[in-house]
């Protein structure tokens, strides 16, 4: 660890605070771009254990990590870091990946690293339109599986593309099972229009290919997987979180119907 | 075979709209929407020979385990990366859907079949990846000691 004091260190932080600090920025990017609560938890160990501690424990879950530090000197630090959101953001994920490996190798100073996670969390490798076509293309393809012929996934492509650009259109920071009401609403309302209008053929088709979009299917199985791998805790939340949130679809399809006055299934 | 052509490109379709979604880095995209169609590949060839939803899944969720950690060790990328986008063509949408529509219509046939069907896959899928896990966990360390002895120090490429 370096003995000057470096430009990202707080005024009365000490080594270790600031060392368990790094490894817990760099914990917490991991965790808020898909990353695993096992590779979290292993992350802030081995950049600990890189840098002189001679003890850390680790406690992680989807919404909070809690970790403490005791370096060879006797020296302790102990902090708790709160995670609001996460998303999968793969190429941030992997960027944060490599600056984990750079700083377990020694080929990166807590200076740098700080450098590179700021650098690492404005990471994001398409744009907008790419996005709204991608969506298009998960709807669209995804509802195949689900029977849709060409005419209702062309229409879930279009459906799953205007949810998309109502989610950009919609507060980044708000409550996460209301945006999902309202999205799911608009998949209904959308689907049933264009059933009503000739464009599609089954409005249930459309839906559940556009649905693919939000259905928490990833975090449901990252959360049955936690439990089966012995984090119990993680996997219990995440299995609970992953059933609210497919209630909140669930809800705004069911208004969906209610509006528009017939099944949309 | 057309039935299963006609899937088969839905599914890359649909795996290429999720690795944009998700974020992946573009040089990793190729991949990992093949890696997506491929796991629907053997679930549909698994579930030729035992249409039994549990094994289908388990057996094309092990694959796509053991595959992604396979690109995640070529790419030197997290694994993760890979088997998520993999195992997305397996994902019970419609059941997790059906499941909760059911509850809040108060249609109890309806939450009772698709909460069966949505338990049975996301088990299958979880047991399929903690398996791959057990696998990967044997040939990690012969890897590493041939070739990537000095990169073990970084957690990457664990399931």
């Amino acid at each position: 660890m370096e003995n000057e004091r470096s430009a990202h260190r707080f005024e009365g932080e000490t080594e270790a605070d600031y060392l368990l600090r790094t490894a817990l920025d760099v914990a917490a990017l991991t965790l808020r771009s898909g990353g695993e609560i096992h590779r979290v938890e292993e992350t802030i160990q081995r950049i600990c254990s890189a840098f002189g501690a001679a003890h850390t424990e680790v406690f992680a879950i989807h919404s909070q990590i809690i970790a403490s530090v005791r370096m060879k000197d006797g020296a302790y630090s102990s902090q708790v870091r709160r995670i609001y959101e996460s998303d999968n953001r793969f190429a941030r994920l992997n960027e944060v990946n490599r600056i984990s490996r750079a700083l377990c190798l020694g080929k990166m100073t807590l200076d740098e690293a700080q450098d590179a996670i700021a650098r690492a969390k404005g990471i994001n490798p398409y744009p907008l339109w790419m996005n709204l076509l991608a969506s298009a293309c998960g709807a669209g393809g995804l509802s195949f599986l689900f029977g849709a012929g060409i005419r209702d996934a062309l229409c879930a492509g279009l459906v799953g593309l205007l949810v998309t650009l109502l989610g950009c259109l919609l507060p980044k920071n708000g409550n996460v099972f209301l945006t999902m009401v309202l999205r799911s609403f608009a998949i209904g309302v959308l689907s049933r229009a264009l059933v009503l209008f000739g464009a599609g053929i089954d409005a249930g088709k459309i839906i559940v290919g556009a649905i693919m979009l939000l259905v928490p299917g990833v975090s449901f199985g990252n959360a049955m997987r936690d439990l089966l791998g012995g984090d119990t805790l993680s996997g219990t939340l995440g299995i609970v979180r992953s059933i609210l949130l497919a209630a909140s679809i669930a809800f705004g399809l069911f208004v969906a119907t209610a509006v528009t006055g017939g099944a949309v299934l | 075979m057309i039935d299963f052509l006609i899937l088969f490109a839905a599914v890359l379709v649909g795996t290429f709209g999720f690795t944009i979604l998700f974020g992946l880095k573009p040089k990793h995209v190729a991949a990992a929407t093949l890696l997506g169609g491929l796991t629907y590949a053997v679930y549909y060839g698994v579930d030729l020979l035992t249409p039994d939803l549990f094994l289908s899944n388990l057996a094309a969720a092990f694959f796509a385990g053991v595959a992604a950690f396979g690109l995640a060790v070529f790419y030197r990328a997290p694994a993760v990366t890979f088997s998520a986008l993999a195992v997305i063509p397996l994902v019970p949408g419609g059941a997790l859907y059906y499941m909760m529509y059911g509850l809040i219509a108060g249609d109890t046939a309806l939450f009772r079949t698709n909460s069966g069907v949505a338990l049975r896959v996301g088990l299958g899928i979880a047991a399929g990846i903690v398996f791959s896990s057990t696998v990967v966990g044997l040939i990690r360390p012969i890897l590493h000691r041939r070739h990537f002895r000095r990169e073990s120090a970084a957690p990457e490429d664990k399931k």
